[in-house]
C-alpha cells in the first residue's frame, strides 16, 4: 500500500524530511477518518460520504493500508469488545501530527494553484 | 433452486477474464455459488442482482492472516463464496453498492506481483522437473515451463503498464 506520492528514502535508507512528503488521498481520507474509532466499513462509507462518492476505499486496499499504518504507528487497533467482532481503529498522536502536516501542504498547493491559474499573483510567473 | 454446471478452463494470468466472465454470468441471472477445478457452479439469481471479485492470497485461505482477511471483506458487506487454492471468490448484492477489492494502482500492482510469484514458481518447478534426464515425462515439464513463462511475461506485460499510470497518478 503506497502511504507516500513518492519514495521517501535517499540511498542509505535514512528517512528524508517528512515535510516534504505528500501523502496518498486514501491514507489521508483513512486518518481523518480515524479521528474517531471506527470500523473497516465505517472508515469506507465516512470517505465516500465526505467526497460526495469521489473517493472509494476497496476492502483490500483498504485492509493493507491498515495494516500498515499499524505498523508505522500512525494508528492503532482497539482491544476487541466482546459481542462485535469488528475490529475497530482510531488514530495515534502521531497520525494527527502526520495528517496535519498534510493539510498544511495541501493548504499551501491551493494557494499555489490559485495564484498562478485564477491570476492572483501576477508579477511572479 | 435452479443451479447450473459449468466447465471451464481460465489460465492463471487470466483471472481478470475470469472475473470478467462470472459478472457476465451475473447480469444473466447466474451467481457464482460454488467453485473447483475448472468447475463452476452458479445458482439463480436476480438478474444484476450481484457483482463478484476474485483474488490471489498471499497465504493459503485457512491462515489466521487469510481468515482475518476473508472476514474483514465480508464486514463490508460481500460473501465469500469459496476458494480454489490461493484463489478467493466473494460476492456482493449490487444493491448494497459498488464492489471492488482494489481501489488504487499500487493494490493492482502488488496483486499481479503475486501472481507473477505464483506463476514464476510454477515455471520453476516445472523447469526443474524438464531438465531431469530420469523424468520420461520431461517434454510435457518443458511445455509447462514455456508457457508458464509466456503467463509471467503477459502478467509483467501488465505490471509495466500499471507502473506507467503510476508515475502520474494513484
Amino acid at each position: 500500500m503506497a502511504i507516500y506520492r513518492q519514495t521517501n528514502e535517499n540511498e542509505k535508507g535514512r528517512r528524508m524530511n517528512m515535510e516534504n512528503i505528500a501523502l496518498t488521498e486514501a491514507v489521508y481520507c483513512i486518518l481523518l477518518a480515524l479521528k474517531k474509532p471506527r470500523h473497516g466499513y465505517g472508515i469506507m462509507q465516512l470517505a465516500s460520504e465526505l467526497s460526495g462518492g469521489r473517493v472509494k476505499l476497496a476492502a483490500g486496499t483498504l485492509y493493507g493500508a491498515l495494516g500498515t499504518l499499524c505498523e508505522k504507528g500512525w494508528i492503532r487497533e482497539l482491544p476487541v469488545q466482546t459481542g462485535s467482532r469488528r475490529k475497530e481503529y482510531v488514530i495515534t498522536e502521531e497520525g494527527l501530527v502526520v495528517v496535519q502536516a498534510e493539510l498544511d501542504r495541501l493548504r499551501q498547493l491551493v494557494r499555489i494553484g490559485e495564484g498562478i491559474l485564477d491570476g492572483k499573483s501576477e508579477g511572479k510567473e | 433452486m435452479n443451479r447450473k454446471v459449468i466447465r471451464k478452463l481460465f489460465w492463471v494470468w487470466q483471472f481478470e477474464k475470469e472475473e470478467a466472465w462470472l459478472n457476465d454470468m451475473a447480469k444473466q441471472g447466474w451467481v457464482l455459488d460454488q467453485v473447483g477445478f475448472c468447475k463452476f457452479v452458479f445458482k439463480q439469481c436476480e438478474p444484476s442482482e450481484y457483482s463478484v471479485r476474485l483474488e490471489l492470497l498471499e497465504e493459503f485461505p485457512n491462515s489466521e492472516k487469510s481468515m482475518d482477511y476473508i472476514s474483514f471483506v465480508e464486514d463490508t458487506g460481500a460473501e465469500y463464496i469459496g476458494n480454489m487454492t490461493r484463489w478467493v471468490y466473494f460476492r456482493k448484492k449490487t444493491a448494497d453498492g459498488e464492489f471492488d477489492l482494489f481501489s488504487d494502482i499500487d493494490s493492482r500492482i502488488r496483486h499481479l506481483d503475486r501472481i507473477m510469484k505464483f506463476v514464476g514458481f510454477m515455471a520453476g518447478i516445472n523447469l526443474l522437473c524438464g531438465i531431469n534426464r530420469y523424468n520420461y515425462i520431461y517434454w510435457l515439464n518443458l511445455v509447462c515451463t514455456a508457457l508458464l513463462g509466456y503467463a509471467c511475461w503477459k502478467t509483467y506485460k501488465k505490471r509495466e503498464r500499471l507502473e506507467k499510470e503510476r508515475s502520474i497518478h494513484e
